[in-house]
């Protein structure tokens, strides 16, 4: 008797879940994302503010009641900043029936060893921090929702010359191909609106120090000290310029856009001006909305790498509801098409809408390191 | 002027840095003999455990622990005291079992717990950089003389490691200790027979070492301003420079050789053409330079040959219950044979893999890349398997070979002369030779400096090749289009038959790493290989047997250049992509390890390494706790190799290393 009962209630746990999922599955439709960035290794910051950024967005949109059906899912794959690996992993997202989408990416070499492999298999990719122009029409699965080296340049080439009135301008690149893209570019548009460039020098990623560079620079006597790379190194640069009473306006790309930029940074970082696609203290609720949930989850603030993966997420978002109420299902191909159709998608870095090309269209914003916070720089490009 | 003084301070401030490390590798390579690689890494404990220390909370395992928050003047003892313990700790357990085992051992003990105390930093402090919290040093205003500047950091820098090392030079020379230690220095054995307590002293020196790193690590941090898990990687290679520079195993040396580093790194990268994206070549081109024209270093004198009464990997049988475990599995292959041993090797990796690579194109991929690991791992392994040369700038040899055929296709033939390259397909079969012969030429200029030098002189020697190549690659976007790399390589082809599907590839793959095996087999078993293994168990007594030691280790270099090579024009090929990040220090320290867990010196054992890895790694990618902490699995690679240099030297299929046609 006690036996039965015990098989009876069983029973009827069984049911009551196998109806759940049936009910679910009725109309559910779970999208699964393949992540990858570097995740271990020497840089593998970046990859892991991707993913946080990434991961949120993936929860935000669970937990909505009413999201056409879709969920979202992910698997994440460390690709070590190795173009090896991101073979490795592209072959495993393809082979991999059930991922629908690849998204992160790091670093531009290991997306272009990807990419003919992901080609072949139709699998559609939406990297975020990818900015080489080469990626551009690599595949027309690639989509990248970050705008490209190229064109951030020369945006800040003719700022730093037209708006901030620079003359003498030294660069300072980081050597690779973002830091080299967008410096080609920003030197050339300096140039073009009348600036003089008084020297140019690379430094590998990871320097940490910068003091020979400054003080060749210092003697060059610059009005505008440009760098293009990322947040890690712009800190060391701000603050041993500052070490050796090198007093300069420092403009930087839209890689120095990090909270970790004033935190490794302090007081010598104060006036930088940098450009970026997300700017967190604009007073926008979706943004606040996403700094703060970003801030309670990990305990920091986000930065660009962040907020782009997380726009991503969103973007992915529309695109499969669009793809599920098109075709029933969510596949890869109507995946591919979906991203082609959708049209300014909000996000707190800008309305999305991809070219034909893959990359994005759009603008950015210039902002300045202010009392230990970003603000909206106060002169504009127009 | 102004900027000369500039560039002074900076360069002094540097070279203070670089000699306080320096002078911990020197002491204890003095008495040991030893490259202890590990102290790069508590170099960077040092930095990060005063900033742990000094914040008022830290993020450790990802969750936010409340911290002292005590000031920098207690904080820094604090840290060198423990970091001590830790290089302790370290030499008690890792490197203590193998005083006696043959020198390549503890070097690669070395090596891995390098790599595992990197990764556990990793997971310990998360991947960011961890800002330096202020105190009292940061906040003084910087003193300017004319228009240079000097910070209070750095006064303090400079001012402490002329103190400290002051200090030291007269603890060695004037104290009971300190006697010990230059005793110890002078012979080992003999000063425990005279009584000495050469353990204790060995200790104090890994103690005194450790606290001089975690110092240096410390100021390292505060003058650039942060703490970062890879922190100690680069400084450590370049205190190690330092330390040869000035003659290793000679303290004032060592200053002299941070010193004149900080000075040639700022002068050069200020001076030099594109200088300053080059700065980390111009250490490793002075180490070159200086084991050309004065092996010995600035100050150092030179020694006799002390170590080739031990051989580099003549293994005493290490009876031990894992021992006779893996024994019988490795007696179920049998055959005392090298060679049918080894194709039992090879057989094994392809019956598994059938299973796997039809049906799924991704484990056909995976397998592509076992096959490219275990030809480099086999190509290295004749240099540190069968001649016990430790090499570690192999990967320079892959980076060749697939630079050469990938600027021949894409940038002259397609780009510059607009060929069509599917008409060429012959031309990578070409290409594997010529590929494989430019590397082994390499191979040569590289091995020719380096034949005066001892073992361990030898593997700094070729890690800076490697590291230089791999800037050349990066820094000359000319050539080699730098970091955007080199893409649209095409898929090897037969007759216009493309050879480009996963399968397709391993098949290929196979068929190259079947003639590699055979290849090298063919070496070691002529009057070639007998040679390679008699310098290797006995170099001086391998000299005396009338063998040109020197002739037979540049034959080693070239051989494992030249697999090098070929493996370098399959791997571009068939990823179609190339950029220098391939061509990491890291990746030529995981096909060294991959050698050792497998078998040094046997044919199998690169093969069977290789594949163990490649299959975990991929494995463990499903594992959410990998996917969380995926450094983990290069930590518990590095723990792996402690435990394996101690317990099963042999690697884990190495049964016996093969006496070779001895028997």
């Amino acid at each position: 008797m006690r036996k039965a009962f015990r098989y009876m209630t069983a029973a009827a746990a069984l049911a009551a879940i196998a109806s759940f999922t049936a009910s679910a599955a009725g109309a559910a439709e779970e999208v699964k994302i393949g992540f990858t960035a570097a995740l271990s290794g020497d840089f593998a910051a970046y990859g892991e503010n991707m993913q946080r950024g990434l991961e949120l967005a993936i929860g935000e949109i669970n937990a909505k009641s009413d999201n056409g059906g879709i969920t979202l899912a992910i698997t994440t794959a460390d690709d070590r900043g190795l173009p090896s690996d991101g073979v490795l992993i592209a072959q495993r997202f393809c082979s991999d029936e059930t991922v629908d989408i690849v998204m992160g990416y790091s670093f531009s070499s290991v997306a272009l060893a990807a990419a003919t492999i992901i080609n072949d298999c139709q699998l559609p990719v939406l990297a975020s921090a990818v900015t080489s122009p080469d990626l551009a029409g690599v595949s027309p699965y690639f989509r990248r929702n970050v705008l490209t080296d190229a064109v951030q340049g020369e945006l800040a080439g003719t700022y730093a010359a037209k708006v901030l009135g620079a003359k003498r301008i030294a660069a300072l690149n980081q050597q690779d191909d973002y830091g080299i893209g967008g410096t080609d570019a920003f030197v050339a548009a300096a140039k073009a609106a009348g600036a003089e460039i008084l020297s140019r020098e690379a430094y590998v990623l990871g320097t940490k120090d910068f003091k020979t560079q400054l003080t060749s620079i210092k003697a060059q006597t610059p009005d505008l000290l440009w760098v293009g790379g990322f947040y890690t190194e712009a800190a060391k640069i701000a603050q041993q310029a500052r070490q050796i009473g090198l007093d300069v306006q420092i403009l930087g790309s839209d890689g120095l856009l990090s909270p970790k930029l004033i935190e490794l940074g302090g007081a010598s970082i104060d006036g930088t001006i940098l450009y970026g696609m997300f700017d967190p203290s604009v007073a926008k609720p979706e943004v606040q909305a996403f700094v703060k949930a970003y801030k309670d989850k990990y305990g920091e603030e986000p930065n660009a790498w962040a907020a782009l993966a997380y726009d991503a997420g969103y973007t992915l978002n529309e695109a499969a509801k669009l793809a599920a109420a098109k075709n029933g299902k969510v596949d890869r191909v109507g995946l591919n098409a979906a991203f082609a159709e959708i049209k300014a998608v909000p996000g707190v870095t800008g309305p999305t809408t991809f070219q034909e090309n893959g990359n994005r269209e759009g603008t950015v914003v210039y902002l300045q390191v202010k009392d230990g916070k970003f603000i909206l720089a106060p002169k504009q490009l127009n | 002027m102004d900027i000369l003084l500039q560039f002074f301070i900076n360069a002094l401030m540097l070279g203070a840095i670089y000699a306080l490390a320096a002078v911990a590798y020197t002491l204890v390579y003095g008495i040991l003999e030893m490259i202890n690689f590990a102290f790069g890494e508590l170099f960077m404990f040092g930095a990060f455990l005063v900033v742990s220390f000094m914040l008022p909370q830290v993020s450790l395992f990802g969750v936010m622990v409340p911290m002292p928050g005590l000031p920098f003047l207690l904080a820094a003892p604090l840290a060198i005291f423990i970091v001590a313990g830790m290089g302790y700790l370290i030499e008690r357990c890792a490197y203590r079992p193998l005083r006696f085992a043959p020198r390549l051992a503890p070097l690669i003990t070395a090596i891995a717990v390098s790599v595992a105390l990197q990764n556990l930093a990793q997971s310990v402090w998360g991947a960011q950089e961890l800002a330096y919290p202020s105190f009292f040093l940061l906040e003084a205003k910087p003193i300017q003389i004319g228009g240079a500047y000097i910070s209070m950091v750095e006064i303090a820098v400079i001012v402490t490691a002329a103190v400290v090392m002051t200090a030291l030079h007269f603890y060695v020379k004037k104290t009971r200790m300190g006697r010990a230690m230059r005793a110890a220095a002078q012979d080992v054995e003999a000063a425990a027979l005279m009584g000495i307590p050469v353990n204790r002293v060995i200790a104090m020196a890994f103690i005194i070492g450790s606290g001089l790193a975690a110092l240096a690590g410390i100021f390292y941090g505060a003058v650039y301003l942060f703490a970062h898990p890879h922190m100690g990687f680069m400084p450590g290679l370049k205190a190690m420079v330092a330390a040869v520079l000035g003659g290793i195993g000679n303290i004032r040396g060592a200053m002299l050789g941070g010193i004149v580093l900080g000075f040639a790194e700022t002068f050069g990268a200020a001076y030099l053409p594109n200088g300053s994206a080059y700065r980390d070549a111009i250490a490793f081109g002075i180490l070159i330079l200086l084991l050309l024209f004065r092996p010995q270093g600035l100050l150092g004198t030179r020694l006799p040959n002390r170590l080739a009464d031990r051989g580099a990997m003549a293994f005493k049988g290490s009876a031990s219950a894992i021992d006779a475990g893996l024994a019988r599995l490795s007696a179920f292959f049998a055959g005392r044979d090298l060679v049918r041993y080894a194709s039992w090797g090879i057989l094994a990796v392809v019956a598994v893999s059938v299973f796997f690579i039809f049906p799924s194109p991704y484990w056909a991929r995976v397998f592509v890349f076992v096959l490219i690991y275990a030809l480099l791992a086999s190509g290295l392994n004749i240099v540190v398997g069968f001649a016990g040369l430790l090499d570690l700038g192999f990967v320079a040899f892959w980076a060749v070979g697939s630079y050469f055929t990938s600027i021949l296709f894409v940038e002259v033939l397609a780009k510059g002369y607009g060929v069509d390259v599917s008409s060429v397909w012959w031309l990578f079969y070409v290409n594997l030779l010529l590929g494989g012969g430019l590397a082994a030429l390499f191979g040569m200029m590289l091995g020719y400096p380096t034949l005066r030098l001892r073992g361990d002189y030898l593997a700094i020697m070729t890690l800076g090749f490697g590291e230089i190549i791999r800037l050349v690659a990066t820094n000359w976007v000319d050539l080699t289009r730098g970091p955007m790399g080199i893409r649209g390589i095409p898929v090897p082809s037969l007759f216009g038959y493309k050879l480009g599907s996963p399968v397709q590839l391993y098949l290929l793959g196979l068929v190259l790493l079947a003639l590699a095996v055979f290849l090298i087999a063919l070496m070691v078993r002529s009057y070639l290989g007998r040679a390679w293994v008699a310098i290797r168990e006995d170099e001086a007594a391998a000299e005396a047997m009338g063998i040109n030691t020197a002739r037979y280790k540049l034959y080693a270099y070239s051989a494992g250049g030249f697999f090098g090579g070929v493996t370098g024009v399959f791997f571009a090929h068939s990823q179609q992509y190339i950029s220098p990040l391939s061509f990491t220090l890291f990746e030529n320290i995981l096909i060294l390890m991959l050698i050792v867990l497998g078998g040094m010196g046997t044919l199998a054992g690169p093969i069977i390494g290789a594949a163990i890895w490649v299959v975990f790694l991929e494995v463990a990618r499903d594992m959410p706790f990998i996917q969380q902490h995926p450094e983990l699995r290069f930590m518990a690679l590095g723990v792996l190799l402690v435990v394996l240099m101690i317990f099963r030297p042999q690697g884990l299929l190495g049964q016996k290393r093969q006496p070779l046609m001895m028997s």
